[in-house]
C-alpha cells in the first residue's frame, strides 16, 4: 500500500514537472520613463513610475514581465540602462526588456543592467539576421520577437510597423517562420485592433497563427480581466498570455486574476501568501461581498503574517 | 517647457502627464468623458455596488466613509447615507493643522448626518518628529496627513470586518487622466505610495538621523496583504459613478446643510481645504518651490476643464496667487519647532531649478515661463457654460467654546 501511494505521489510531481505552467504575464508600457495605459496604439495616460509597477506587479504574483519602451526607437534613443537596472533590483521574476535596442552591444548592456530576455520589434523588421547574431552569444531562449498585428483595409491581418505606422506585405505566418529560422526563443503577438479595448483575445487569429511555428507564443491585446484568459486558454493551446491596462485598476489584481484561474486550470501559478481563493466576483470582476457571518467568524481569527 | 494647449497644467506635473498629438493634455481629454458618459447607468452600477456590500446581520457597518472638516467630506456621506441610504461608519485621521472652520464642520457633519465617527489623533511628539524627517528628506509636511488619512480607514476595515470603503474624487483621474472614468479604478496600496507617499512608505521613515523609530511610525503602517484578502476589501471612488464637480457640490452642501467656506491665502477656492491651516498656504508654497506650480493651477484647471473660466482669465488669477506670502508659516514653525531660518534652508534644497533661478541679488527669483501662444489654441478652447466663477463665503459661526456645552472634539491646550 505504502509503495502504492509513494508512487502515486511521484506520478503526480512528475506530472507537475513535465506539464508546462500557463504563464501570466504584465506587459509595463513605458513612454518617455513613464508607465503609460495604451489605448489602439495612439492614446496614451499616464500611470507612473516602472519601479513602482514592478515592484508590486512582483508583490501580486505575476510570472512574468515584459517593459516595452515604446518611445525609445521613435525618438531614435537607446534603451535606458540605467532605468533596468533601478527596476530590475525591484524585480524577482524573469524580466523582458525591449525598446530601442539596435545592436548586439545594446543586448549585452541590458543583460548586465539586469535583463532576463530581450524584445525586439523594429529591429527584425528592418535586419532580420541580427537575430542569428543575438543568438549566437546569449542562446535563443533569450529572444522574445513582438509582431505586432493589424486588420488592414480588406480585413485580413498583417504585421503592422508602428514606426512607419504601415502593414508589411510579408503575411504574418511568413513573417513568423522567418523569425523562427533566425533564432528567436518566443514571439510575442500583439493585437493592434484590441489594444485598451477590453474586447478579450482575438481567438480566431491566434488560432489561426499558433501552428505555423513551434517556439511558445506570447499574445496580447484586449485582456479585460479573468475571463479573458479563461476563453483564451479554453479555445487554444496558448500557454503564455499578457495583459498591461488593467492591471493597475485594482487591488491585488493579478492575484485575483489566477485565483479565478487556478479553479479552472491546474498549470496555474498561485504562491502568494494572500490567494483569494474563497473570495467572490461580482459581474463586473470586481471583490464581492463576503457573507455576513464569514466575516463575523473573522473577528475571532488571527490572521498570521507571512514570515519570510 | 510644454504647456497643454486647454487648460495650464505643464509637462513636469508630479502624477505623470500625456500630451496628444494636438498639444492637449490626458487629463483634459479624460474630462472630456464627464459630458459623454451616461451617467445615469454609471450611477446604476454604483447602486449595485452598494447593494451588494449591505449588511445584512445588523452587527456591522455597511461601509467605512473616509471624512474631514472639508473637502467633499459633506457630499459623500450625503450621497451614501442620504441617497443611497447606506449605514456608513465615519472615519478621520487628525492631520493636527485644524482650522476652527474645519473642527466646527466636522462636529456638525457628525451631528447632521447623525452617524458614528472615529478619530484617529496620533501622539504629536511622533507627528513632529516624523513631520521633520519628511521636510528634511522629501520636503513635505503633508506625508502625515496623506499617510494617515490613506491607512486609517484600510486599518478600520480590516478591524471591524468593513469590507467598502468609499471615497470622493480619484485625484489620479480628475488631474492628469491616469485613468477613464470607465476603468472604475479601486484603491490600491501601490497608488498610495507612488502618489500620496511619494514613494515612501511608513517602514521607510525609520531612521537613526531623524530619531524616527518604529514606535513613531507604527500607526501609519498598512495592514498585510493577508488581511485585505480576508475581509475582501474593495476601496471604491465616487468619481467612477457620479459626474464630479467639487464647486456646485459644495454649494449644493452649503443650501442644504449650511457647510461653512473660509477665504484660502493662495487660491480662489474657498470650499475644499478649510479645515487645514497648512494646505493652502505653507504646504502649498512648497509645492510651489519644488514643482513649480500650486493649488491654484489645480483649480485654474479644473475650472478651465469645467467650462466656468477661460484660459486667460486662469493665467491671471495664477499670476495674481502664485506669489502670495505665506500667512501661517509662524504658527507651523512654532508647532515643528524649528526658526525660519532652518525652514528656509530645509526646502532650498528641494527647489526645483527647472522653475527657480538665483537673481544678481542671489536671491530665489521664479523663472516664469511664457505659456504657449500658439496659433491653433483656440481650436482647443471650450466653451464657458457658466459666466462667473466665484465662490461664496459663508457667515463665519462662532466657535462651540463659548458656550456651556460638552465639546465632542476639543483643541487642548
Amino acid at each position: 500500500m505504502l509503495v502504492l501511494s509513494f508512487l502515486k505521489g511521484l506520478l503526480r510531481l512528475l506530472n507537475d514537472a513535465i506539464m508546462l505552467k500557463k504563464r501570466i504575464i504584465a506587459t509595463l508600457i513605458i513612454r518617455e520613463g513613464v508607465v503609460v495605459q495604451s489605448i489602439g496604439f495612439n492614446k496614451y495616460l499616464p500611470v507612473g513610475k516602472p519601479q513602482i509597477a514592478v515592484e508590486f506587479l512582483n508583490n501580486w504574483g505575476i510570472d512574468e514581465i515584459v517593459l516595452l519602451d515604446i518611445s525609445a526607437t521613435k525618438s531614435n534613443l537607446r534603451p535606458d540602462f540605467d532605468l533596468v537596472k533601478k527596476i530590475a533590483k525591484k524585480c524577482f521574476v524573469p524580466l523582458a526588456v525591449g525598446g530601442g535596442i539596435k545592436t548586439v552591444n545594446d543586448v549585452r548592456l541590458l543583460t548586465q543592467s539586469g535583463a532576463d530576455k530581450v524584445v525586439l520589434n523594429s529591429v527584425c523588421i528592418q535586419n532580420v539576421s541580427i537575430i542569428n547574431e543575438i543568438a549566437a552569444s546569449f542562446g535563443n531562449q533569450c529572444i522574445i520577437a513582438s509582431v505586432d498585428l493589424k486588420m488592414d483595409s480588406n480585413n485580413i491581418i498583417g504585421v503592422y510597423d508602428y514606426i512607419s505606422k504601415s502593414i508589411m506585405e510579408l503575411p504574418p505566418i511568413e513573417y513568423m517562420k522567418l523569425l523562427e529560422k533566425n533564432g528567436v526563443g518566443e514571439i510575442l503577438l500583439n493585437f493592434v485592433d484590441r489594444d485598451g479595448q477590453y474586447n478579450g483575445f482575438d481567438i480566431e487569429a491566434i488560432n489561426s497563427l499558433k501552428d505555423c511555428v513551434s517556439i511558445p507564443i506570447i499574445v496580447q491585446g484586449g485582456a479585460k480581466d479573468y475571463c479573458s484568459f479563461v476563453d483564451l486558454f479554453k479555445n487554444t493551446n496558448i500557454d503564455a498570455a499578457a495583459a498591461s491596462n488593467f492591471y493597475h485598476f485594482s487591488e491585488h489584481s493579478v492575484i485575483i486574476t489566477k485565483a479565478q484561474l487556478k479553479q479552472l486550470f491546474d498549470s496555474i501559478r498561485v504562491e502568494t501568501f494572500s490567494t483569494y481563493i474563497q473570495n467572490k466576483l461580482d459581474t463586473r470582476s470586481r471583490l464581492s461581498k463576503k457573507m455576513d457571518f464569514e466575516l463575523e467568524n473573522l473577528l475571532y481569527i488571527k490572521v498570521e503574517k507571512e514570515i519570510i | 517647457m510644454k504647456f497643454c494647449n486647454r487648460c495650464l497644467y505643464n509637462e513636469k506635473h508630479p502624477l505623470n502627464i500625456v500630451f496628444d498629438e494636438s498639444g492637449v493634455c490626458s487629463g483634459c481629454r479624460i474630462h472630456e468623458e464627464k459630458d459623454s458618459i451616461d451617467w445615469d447607468k454609471r450611477s446604476c452600477i454604483l447602486e449595485n455596488i452598494l447593494n451588494d456590500f449591505k449588511n445584512l446581520s445588523g452587527n456591522n457597518y455597511d461601509c467605512i466613509i473616509p471624512v474631514s472638516g472639508g473637502r467633499d467630506s459633506y457630499f459623500i456621506v450625503h450621497t451614501i447615507k442620504n441617497v443611497y441610504k447606506m449605514n456608513p461608519l465615519l472615519v478621520t485621521y487628525n492631520k493636527q493643522y485644524n482650522t476652527d472652520v474645519g473642527v466646527r464642520n466636522l462636529a456638525n457633519l457628525r451631528i447632521l448626518f447623525d452617524c458614528d465617527i472615529l478619530t484617529l489623533t496620533v501622539n504629536p511628539e511622533s507627528v513632529k518628529k516624523i513631520t521633520r524627517a519628511t521636510l528634511r528628506r522629501f520636503g513635505s509636511i503633508y506625508w502625515h496627513c496623506l499617510a494617515g488619512q490613506t491607512v486609517f480607514p484600510v486599518q478600520i476595515a480590516v478591524k471591524f470586518k468593513i469590507p467598502l470603503i468609499i471615497w470622493g474624487a480619484h485625484q489620479g483621474i480628475d488631474q492628469v487622466g491616469m485613468f477613464s472614468h470607465l476603468d472604475e479604478v479601486e484603491m490600491t496600496r501601490k497608488y498610495r505610495k507612488e502618489h500620496d507617499l511619494m514613494g515612501f512608505e511608513a517602514e521607510d521613515l525609520i531612521d537613526s538621523f531623524d530619531e524616527v523609530t518604529f514606535d513613531d511610525i507604527k500607526s501609519f503602517i498598512y495592514p498585510d496583504d493577508k488581511e485585505i484578502e480576508q475581509v475582501g476589501i474593495r476601496g471604491i471612488y465616487l468619481n467612477n459613478y457620479l459626474r464630479w464637480d467639487s464647486k456646485s457640490q459644495h454649494e449644493q452642501m452649503i443650501k442644504l446643510y449650511n457647510y461653512e467656506t473660509h477665504i484660502q491665502n493662495r487660491t480662489f477656492d474657498n470650499y475644499n481645504d478649510v479645515d487645514c491651516y497648512n494646505y493652502s498656504d505653507v504646504h502649498d508654497y512648497i509645492k510651489f518651490i519644488k514643482h513649480g506650480y500650486g493649488k491654484i493651477t489645480d483649480h485654474v484647471s479644473r475650472e478651465i476643464r469645467l467650462k466656468r473660466l477661460t484660459r486667460e482669465a486662469g493665467i491671471e488669477l495664477i499670476n495674481s496667487f502664485s506669489l502670495k506670502k505665506l500667512e501661517n508659516l509662524e504658527l507651523f514653525l512654532k508647532w515643528i519647532g524649528i526658526s525660519e531660518n532652518s525652514f528656509y534652508y530645509l526646502i532650498n534644497q528641494h527647489r526645483n531649478p527647472l522653475f527657480w533661478k538665483r537673481n544678481d541679488d542671489w536671491k530665489w527669483e521664479y523663472n516664469f515661463e511664457n505659456y504657449n501662444e500658439i496659433e491653433n489654441l483656440n481650436e482647443h478652447k471650450l466653451i464657458l457654460k457658466e459666466i462667473d466663477c466665484l465662490f461664496q463665503l459663508t457667515e463665519p459661526k462662532f466657535s462651540s467654546d463659548n458656550k456651556n456645552d460638552y465639546i465632542l472634539i476639543g483643541k487642548g491646550k
